[in-house]
């Protein structure tokens, strides 16, 4: 329940989300659910990317925001040209709907926010993001995904998401 | 000026190329190829031994795109989607430190030998 409550709070302080978690344990999803998390979690931050690109003047947040779109969407047409040669599709569920509510918060939220303020907001944000996904994707997705050709898919993402946590680190280390 | 040139970029790799990267430098006229890999957001090797007139082809074998771009940008191979490749010729004096400007923990550098 750890990793679930992770992500579902990452960055989202403030959020009553005492229902949420009674979500399913992410241990329990099945390979199609799992692939379903992480592709609404790509999403949900390729939308946080294009909210900085539309808010931010920063050129390290915005040279930043331009590479979670570059590579969350390329991560996202791997999975989906797997997912189509397994003849599979990504499978809903309450996980994946909990994210969504979540992202959808947070960006009301930040879409108040201008200058510096929105900058700190968006860099912590991603940083607090990559840390929970990570966590999830490596400690709960990866041991219980069963198809050794989503296995290697996820596991390749995660050494992406891995470095873009530690930019976004960086990036939060210099906004100080 | 920096005087690298970017030779070619965006070709698909096939089972060729990967065959050649294990092979050491390939000696041409007296100037050696030498391939470096981008694999797990690393540049393999991340240090290389060039000399002048050499060629280096970087390579990208990850999903995300990358660059091998010069630490004061005066050279840069673009950007390289996945299995693309991009070729640099070294002259003497050139920018030795590399990294990618996509991902910017990511570093290498290019030695005179
Ligand atoms: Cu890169």
């Amino acid at each position: 329940m750890n990793h679930l409550k992770a992500i579902l709070f990452a960055g989202i302080a403030g959020f009553c989300l005492a229902g949420a978690v009674q979500a399913q344990e992410p241990a329990e999803l099945d390979d199609l659910e799992i692939a379903h998390v992480a592709y609404v979690a790509d999403n949900i931050d390729i939308r946080y990317a294009h909210l900085a690109l539309a808010i931010s003047d920063n050129p390290d947040i915005r040279a930043f925001a331009e590479t979670m779109i570059r590579d969350h969407t390329a991560v996202n047409e791997q999975a989906l040209a797997l997912l189509a040669k397994l003849g599979a599709e990504a499978k809903d569920n309450a996980l994946s709907r909990s994210l969504l509510e979540n992202a959808g918060k947070l960006i009301d939220e930040m879409s108040g926010l201008r200058g510096a303020a929105f900058d700190k907001r968006y860099a912590e944000n991603e940083l607090a993001y990559h840390q929970a996904v990570n966590d999830l994707v490596e400690n709960s997705f990866i041991p219980n995904i069963e198809n050794a050709e989503v296995k290697a898919l996820f596991e390749a993402g995660l050494a992406i998401f891995k470095t873009h946590q530690g930019h976004a680190e960086m990036m939060v280390g210099k906004l100080q | 000026m920096s005087g690298w040139t970017r030779r070619s970029a965006l070709r698909l790799a096939g089972a060729a190329f990967a065959a050649m990267a294990r092979r050491p430098a390939q000696a041409h006229n007296g100037h050696a190829h030498h391939r470096v890999e981008i694999r797990g957001l690393k540049f393999v090797p991340d240090v290389l031994t060039v000399r002048p007139e050499d060629t280096v082809t970087f390579v990208n074998r990850d999903i995300a795109p990358h660059t091998a771009t010069a630490s004061d940008q005066s050279w840069d191979t673009g950007t390289l989607a996945r299995d693309a490749e991009a070729t640099i010729t070294v002259t003497a004096g050139m920018t030795q430190a590399y990294f990618c400007r996509f991902h910017p923990m990511m570093k290498g550098e290019l030695q005179p030998g």
